[in-house]
């Protein structure tokens, strides 16, 4: 059943409506909430949150977009906003850069890491992790719909909310930032990277 | 002037998407030909972009039934879509005793569906009603066995939730923590749980999740049990609320209620009874497990002695090894982490005695005391630590203040709340702390009816960089 008649169903109060609502997109929005938080215990109860948000302002929702462009709105507000907690919450826990890879501690001591090609790869995935934690929320979400999930800058400004300027802006800002977490990985240890270009 | 290849790789994540103009494009192409570094930093770049997309394991169905009955729980008005009422059954096994002693007994049962019986408002001292006709039977553990099994040293471990819980599990349960210090919660899918649940101040109600209702604990000695097909609950001492689909009981001293059901509509309620003379000796086991419970109003948590006579205790300032500064804010940290908020609180206590502790180092530590205090109930001490980091103008100031200025406003210190977010403001008002500050300073100013000073504060919040803060803006303008 399309999402619009489902809705309609939900505002006549059919049982069940809601929950087929939610079985159908609970996947899409699990992994983009996956994409653009990362790694994160919490993410059970973001999902939850958004649906609970579909429900309480599916009044708000005129059939004026798409269902999932609608939806992909929640996603990113919640997103953000979880984001912006855990940023401060990290100051609070008073992580500090160099204790939060393996991978960059590792470089920090002696330079030079010689690993075999599992832990390699386990530090390539946390250099990644690294780089988009410290991206800010406009800029970690901006990129990720953009490189990741491939939305175009004006889909983007719908989502997000904002001007195409500004995600243009929070874009380059973003990008800037990943290249100099690259740039200082590749310094540092760019082995692993290049035997993964050696099998192309 | 020649571009340097800093300047081109700052353009080689568009490049690959085919951005810039033909002639930019051309450019980059002929520096990429000469140099091998911009190629393998582009072949980098593709290769992070490939590795941060794949995809993340999908949800298995398990979570997603788990995640849609905690959606459904918060839904307003929602009724399962089968279930048209509930009955309640109760079966007194003694006429009570004095007091809360658990002389008496009884089961209730919710039985559905039942269209003709409305349930009356919870009351678990009504009168008995008829008892369900229902003939399905279940096996399930008896409530002596379930508390021997959790009495038994072998048989279970004990469990760390939050400050003031004191609970253990068998070792077959599946439970997980998934609330905080300050508003305990633990989702109980299998096997069976014993606790002791003293509230602090400040500190909301317990809540453990099970399968087929939600029980809210204010502070008592109950134990729960869930099996595949139902789940049950047993208070010694204190009472319990038990939620099931919009519905709620409360379950007193000696009172026990199972509730079963199959995920599938259309469940059926099953009853089980427990051997009168059995209940008084599993009560009392109970209780006996934590003999300094006691049923008291909630108030502040005592602190706990920290001069004890030099005879029988360590002395609060340590003899043992030194331990580094930053290794003991650590230590204090994981011990916060884990609600072991005493020891969180002497270790950070002891560092700030530390001497020429570092500037960043003593405003961590008692910025960490202040979230401790706060775990505590003591949030006036908690308000002190950070007024003295929000006033030293360091790096940590800004933080200070944000949680000076809610922490007053929730204390209704609406001078300080005011001071101390105004402070954040004005050091830097264009990130998202100083957006997150405004917008409390802008209810704070609408709560104290400001009139004038509200609109500017919510009107300047219209240019946030968040959507919701600038929902938030427009709906409070609107509605002046």
């Amino acid at each position: 059943m399309r999402s619009d008649e489902l809705i309609e169903r939900i505002r006549k109060g059919t049982p069940g409506a809601f929950e087929a609502l939610y079985r159908a997109h609970v996947d899409q929005v699990y992994r983009q909430l996956s994409r653009l938080v990362g790694e994160d215990g919490d993410i059970d109860d973001l999902v939850q949150t958004v649906f609970i948000k579909v429900h309480r302002h599916l009044d708000g929702w005129r059939g004026d977009s798409q269902f999932s462009t609608w939806l992909h709105r929640i996603v990113v507000n919640v997103a953000m906003t979880h984001l912006k907690k855990r940023s401060r919450r990290r100051w609070w826990s008073f992580d500090s850069a160099e204790d939060h890879t393996e991978a960059s501690a590792a470089v920090a001591t002696s330079g030079v890491v010689h690993l075999d090609g599992a832990i390699d790869a386990k530090r390539w995935l946390e250099v990644i992790q690294k780089s988009l934690a410290d991206l800010n929320p406009n800029q970690r979400v901006a990129w990720t719909l953009y490189e990741l999930e491939g939305l175009s800058l004006d889909e983007i400004s719908q989502v997000a909310d904002c001007s195409v300027n500004t995600v243009g802006s929070r874009l380059r800002e973003a990008r800037t930032k990943m290249n100099r977490s690259l740039e200082a990985y590749r310094k540092r240890d760019g082995s692993y990277l290049e035997s993964q270009e050696a099998k192309g | 002037m020649k571009k340097t290849c800093s300047a081109y790789r700052d353009d080689l994540p568009g490049y690959r998407l085919g951005e810039g103009t033909p002639l930019e494009r051309e450019r980059m192409k002929a520096h990429l030909e000469g140099c091998a570094d911009c190629r393998a930093h582009l072949a980098a770049y593709e290769m992070l972009v490939r590795d941060a997309r794949e995809e993340p394991p999908a949800l298995a169905i398990e979570d997603k039934d788990r995640i849609w009955k905690k959606i459904e729980s918060e839904l307003p008005g929602t009724q399962p879509s089968l279930l048209d009422s509930i009955q309640r059954l109760f079966q007194p096994r003694w006429q009570p005793a004095i007091g809360m002693a658990a002389a008496c007994l009884a089961y209730l049962v919710l039985v559905n569906p039942a269209p003709q019986n409305e349930t009356p408002a919870p009351d678990a001292a009504s009168p008995a009603m008829a008892q369900s006709t229902d003939s399905t039977e279940q096996t399930v553990k008896p409530l002596k066995v379930v508390v021997a099994e959790l009495t038994q040293p072998e048989s279970h471990e004990a469990l760390e939730v939050a400050p003031g819980v004191n609970a253990r599990t068998t070792k077959r349960a599946k439970v997980r923590k998934t609330g905080t210090a300050h508003a305990p919660r633990v989702e109980l899918t299998k096997g069976d749980l014993l606790a002791e649940y003293t509230r602090q101040a400040k500190q909301e109600p317990m809540v453990v999740q099970t399968p087929h209702f939600e029980a809210v604990i204010r502070g008592t000695i109950f134990v729960i049990s869930v099996e595949a097909e139902s789940s049950s609950l047993t208070v010694a001492e204190g009472k319990v609320e038990a939620r099931h689909k919009g519905m709620s009981v409360m379950v007193n001293a000696g009172q026990s209620l199972r509730i079963s059901g199959s995920k599938s509509p259309g469940a059926e309620a099953s009853q089980s009874e427990q051997p009168a003379a059995e209940a008084e000796d599993v009560i009392d086991a109970m209780k006996r497990l934590f003999p300094e419970h006691e049923a008291k109003p909630i108030k502040p948590a005592l602190e706990q002695p920290t001069a004890a006579p030099k005879s029988t205790k360590k002395a609060a300032l340590p003899t043992e090894p030194l331990v580094a500064p930053n290794e003991r804010l650590t230590n204090a940290r994981n011990a916060w982490l884990n609600g072991k908020l005493d020891e969180a609180k002497d270790e950070v206590t002891r560092l700030l005695r530390h001497p020429d502790l570092q500037p960043k180092l003593q405003d961590d530590a008692r910025l960490l005391r202040a979230s401790i205090l706060r775990a505590r109930g003591e949030l006036a001490e908690a308000m002190v630590d950070l007024e003295v980091v929000a006033a030293v103008g360091r790096e940590a100031s800004r933080l200070a203040a944000f949680e000076l200025g809610r922490l007053a406003r929730e204390e209704g210190r609406l001078v300080t709340a005011k001071r101390a977010l105004k402070q954040v403001i004005e050091a830097n008002d264009t990130d998202v702390l100083s957006e997150e500050a405004r917008f409390e300073l802008c209810q704070l100013l609408t709560e104290e009816g400001s009139g004038d000073e509200s609109v500017a504060c919510w009107e300047a919040l219209q240019d946030a960089s968040d959507p919701s803060l600038r929902d938030k803006a427009q709906r409070a303008l609107d509605s002046k």
